[in-house]
This record gives structure tokens, C-alpha cells and sequence, in this order.
């Protein structure tokens, strides 16, 4: 009888991956110099200038781990479906793997690649606040994974689109992933909004997401949604993307058309 | 072939590239507006003045050069699949080539941020005076150094997949080190002198700064504030032109970068 998930196969894929998601070290020293900048210079200048929120730059440190993370999520589905079209996925559908398998594999791949990105950017934020405890950075990661498995499998379930028209589904991830950040407490509080944006940002998973984090480390909970709506968000999020990406990856894709 | 001609066939053949893709288009201007209308006005109700008037023309600015950097994006794509040398093959002079690349940056970010600015006006009215009018060939002219600014990551990027991590890096530290998102006083008391004066130096802070100064009431534009747009412009225009040169020459003589 054939059993549920074989541990070798995902292993040895994930390996592979590793391998290749860690190849280029001048896109990971890029990614933290990026977001110390972000946080150094745009959130030194941006908090200088904002007066009704307390310790605005810790405010939008641990909304820009949020953000840095969420980009770390919505490459990992691109690469997934930039796998398609290059052909790959096609050969490892012909592999003796499963496909839930395969979906779990690419989850793994996108968490190890985003906790190994953001140890460094979680340390920097942490110290600078005063906040740094292990007990705070363990917080943090598992608070970072909950989201980035929800965002991964969100961008994994859109890759459907990517099997019809690779520019639509560009145009649509590019548009969904500025309108959540936007739409969003990642930069700025809920009672900072409009009623029309407060009620937009209130179905955004990545508001829970944010404001999750910014409980967990005690910042300015003033200004936060309530930490139990939170945490059920979160979950809800990263339970209900993984079953939406596991049943479109049984059921529908079968490669890509060559462009 | 004539110069001219071939210069304006390239011209064209870089501009259908980049209005192409229209739903990337459509995609970019939602972006920018969301910008506006999200970011900007949320930003208002945290600060003590009003930063979306000050920041819609910012964001203006931020898409005109995202447009001509992608003109260079589409050079570094040439470049890696031949499209470049095709051109090198033809009655076309490697300056002339140069040029037409230059001059298709700075209409591609004129067209696009010339939509934003549409969009601009609707969302902040004080921004409709002569001064806008006449600010459209200084941001053809930012455009085209801008431009510039894309031959010079081609070069130095030495072509591959670095074009994409330099290119990202430049946008990030220009639009970071200019006036585009915040006040000048802010950068004034932030930064020690010299950063200060570079940050005033950069194409990106004197256009938006003019381009604001139609809504300001204390603003002192003058013929000074056009004559350094358009010195350090054409500065940029000629070191990117020259970028370009080089890169024809070594993919002419070696094939490649």
C-alpha cells in the first residue's frame, strides 16, 4: 500500500532545490542590504514625519519583516511557475513523486529559503528595538511562517491562470500583491485609514499577519487588531492555501504551453 | 540607409516593445495609482501636513523613471538574444544606435508618466498651471539621462542575470536618496552636507521639486531650477550615450559584453 507522503522523495527534491535557491549569494547579500536600507534610510526619513503613531520606526521595522517576507513568499510561487514554463515542472511530473508531495516540497523549499533570508533582517529589528530575545525571534519565525505558507500557497493556487496566459497571471499577481501590501496594516495603523480602506484591509490576511507579529513582540498594541482574530486569520490563511494548493495541483496542471 | 530613418525605426521598435505587453502596462498604472490614492492619502492622516499633494507628484516621477529604466531592461534582453547584434549588422552607426535607445528612454518615460500625470491633475488640481506645461520636455529630458542611467548598469553589470540586482539596486538608492517621497528640510537635518548635496543633485529630487513647486506657494522656481535639470540631464544623457557606445563596440568586435 502506498503510503501518504514519501519522506525520501520530498528530501532529495528539497535538497535540489536548496541547492539552487541558495546559488546566487549576490541575490541574498542584495536582499539584506535592501531591506536595511528600507528600514535605515526610507523608515528613519518616513518616521520623522509621521506624528500620531508612538515609536513609528519599530512600527514599520516589523512591518517591513512582514513585507520582506511576503516578497520571499511571492517568489517562491513565481518560481514555481516559472518552472513550468521552462519546462521543468513537466519533468517532475514525470518523476515517481506524488503531486501532494510535490506541493509540500515547494512549501519547504519557500519556508527554509525565508527563514534563512530573514534570521539576519529579524536580529537587526529586534536589537534596535531593545526587544531581542530568542524567546522573540522563535515568536517571530514562526509567526513569518504561518504567513509565507499562506502566500505561498495563494500564489501556487493562481499558477492555474499562468497555464493559460504567463502575462496575465504576471499582471495579476503584480496587481493582488500591491493591493494587499497597500491595502494593509504593514506600514500604517487601521485608525490611520478611511472607513472604505479600514473594511478592505480588515479581509487582507497580511493586516493579521502584521499586527500578529507586532502582539507577539509588544509593540504598540493600541493600535492593533485583536491578537485571538489575529492568530485564527493566520491560521485559517495558511491551512485553507495549502488545501486550495494541493487540490489544484492534483487536479489541473499538467505543464505549460511553450511561449 | 539614412541615419535619421534608421534611428526612428529603432525608436519604434523600442517603443512597441514596451506599450506591448498591456496588461503589464494596465498592471503598472494601477500600481502608481494605488499609490496615490492608498498610500499617499493614508500617510496624510499620520503626518502634520498634507502628504498626498506632496506625494502624488512624486510618484509621477518614481514611474518615469521605472519607464526609462525599462527601455534599458529591454536592451539587456537585446543583448542576450541577439537583437543587438542584428542591429550592429545593419547600415546603422553604433551612435546612431546609442541614440536611438537614449531618445526611446525618454519617450517611453515621458508617454507613461505623461498617463500619471493625467491622473495627477484629476487627483490634485493645484498641480494645473504653465509651469506643468512646460516641465514635459525637462521630463523628456530627465527621461532620456535616466536612460542613460540603464546603459551605464548595462555596462557594469557586465550583461546576465547582475543587470537585475544592479538595476534594482540603482532604483532603489535614487529613489531612496531624493526628494521623491519626502521634504527636502527632513533630508536637510538627516543626512551630513555632502550626502544633502547629492541628493539635491540628483535628477530625480530637482524635477520633482519643480514639479511641486507649482503647488507651493512660498516655492522659488526659476530659470536656475530648469538650468540644473537640464545640466545634469545631459550629463547623465552623455555619460549613458557613451555607455552604450562602448557595449556596441565590444559586442561588435567580441560578440558580447
Amino acid at each position: 500500500m502506498r503510503t501518504v507522503f514519501n519522506s525520501h522523495q520530498i528530501v532529495t527534491l528539497l535538497k535540489f532545490d536548496l541547492r539552487e535557491s541558495f546559488n546566487s549569494v549576490l541575490w541574498v547579500g542584495y536582499s539584506w542590504i535592501y531591506f536595511l536600507f528600507q528600514l535605515f534610510i526610507y523608515g528613519s526619513l518616513i518616521s520623522r514625519l509621521v506624528v500620531t503613531v508612538q515609536h513609528y520606526f519599530f512600527y514599520y521595522g516589523t512591518g517591513l519583516i512582514i513585507l520582506s517576507s511576503f516578497n520571499i513568499a511571492s517568489w517562491a510561487g513565481r518560481r514555481f511557475v516559472e518552472g513550468a514554463h521552462e519546462g521543468r515542472l513537466r519533468y517532475i511530473l514525470s518523476l515517481p513523486i506524488g503531486r501532494s508531495e510535490f506541493f509540500v516540497e515547494q512549501i519547504c523549499v519557500g519556508v527554509t529559503v525565508n527563514i534563512v533570508r530573514m534570521l539576519p533582517p529579524i536580529m537587526i529589528v529586534l536589537l534596535l528595538s531593545g526587544l531581542f530575545s530568542w524567546i522573540n525571534v522563535i515568536s517571530t519565525l514562526l509567526v513569518l511562517t504561518l504567513v509565507a505558507i499562506g502566500i505561498m500557497g495563494l500564489m501556487i493556487s493562481l499558477s492555474v491562470i499562468a497555464f493559460k496566459s504567463f502575462d496575465i497571471y504576471s499582471a495579476i499577481v503584480a496587481s493582488l500583491s500591491a493591493l494587499l501590501i497597500r491595502f494593509s496594516t504593514i506600514s500604517y495603523p487601521i485608525s490611520a485609514m478611511n472607513s472604505l480602506y479600514a473594511h478592505i484591509s480588515l479581509t487582507n490576511p497580511l493586516s493579521y499577519g502584521a499586527d500578529l507579529l507586532r502582539h507577539v513582540l509588544g509593540i504598540d498594541t493600541s493600535l492593533l487588531l485583536a491578537p485571538y482574530l489575529s492568530i485564527s486569520m493566520v491560521v485559517a490563511l495558511c491551512v485553507g492555501t495549502l488545501f486550495l494548493g494541493i487540490f489544484f495541483i492534483s487536479k489541473f496542471v499538467e505543464g505549460v504551453k511553450s511561449s | 540607409m539614412n541615419q535619421w530613418y534608421a534611428i526612428m525605426r529603432v525608436l519604434r521598435t523600442d517603443l512597441s516593445y514596451f506599450f506591448r505587453t498591456k496588461w503589464l502596462i494596465l498592471t503598472l498604472i494601477t500600481l502608481n495609482l494605488s499609490d496615490m490614492i492608498v498610500v499617499g492619502a493614508v500617510y496624510s492622516n499620520i503626518m502634520s501636513f498634507n502628504y498626498f499633494v506632496f506625494y502624488v507628484p512624486g510618484v509621477v516621477i518614481a514611474a518615469m523613471f521605472a519607464a526609462a529604466l525599462d527601455v534599458g531592461r529591454r536592451v539587456h534582453l537585446g543583448l542576450s538574444q541577439g537583437v543587438t547584434q542584428y542591429y550592429l549588422s545593419l547600415p546603422l552607426s553604433l551612435e546612431a544606435l546609442a541614440f536611438a535607445h537614449i531618445l526611446s528612454a525618454g519617450l517611453g518615460g515621458l508617454i507613461f508618466s505623461g498617463i500619471l500625470l493625467l491622473v495627477a491633475l484629476s487627483l490634485v488640481p493645484q498641480l494645473i498651471s504653465v509651469t506643468t506645461i512646460m516641465m514635459i520636455p525637462f521630463m523628456f529630458l530627465v527621461s532620456m539621462g535616466l536612460g542613460g542611467i540603464a546603459a551605464m548598469i548595462n555596462l557594469f553589470s557586465g550583461g546576465g542575470d547582475r543587470f537585475w540586482a544592479f538595476a534594482e539596486g540603482v532604483q532603489m538608492i535614487l529613489l531612496g536618496m531624493s526628494t521623491v517621497f519626502y521634504p527636502i528640510s527632513i533630508i536637510q537635518s538627516f543626512f551630513p552636507n555632502y550626502v544633502f548635496l547629492l541628493i539635491s543633485l540628483n535628477p530625480l529630487s530637482q524635477i520633482a521639486d519643480v514639479l511641486r513647486g507649482t503647488i507651493s506657494p512660498t516655492s522659488t522656481l526659476s530659470i536656475n531650477s530648469f538650468g540644473e535639470i537640464t545640466a545634469t540631464s545631459f550629463v547623465m544623457l552623455v555619460i549613458g550615450f557613451l555607455c552604450y557606445r562602448y557595449v556596441f563596440i565590444k559586442v561588435r568586435n567580441f560578440g558580447k559584453i
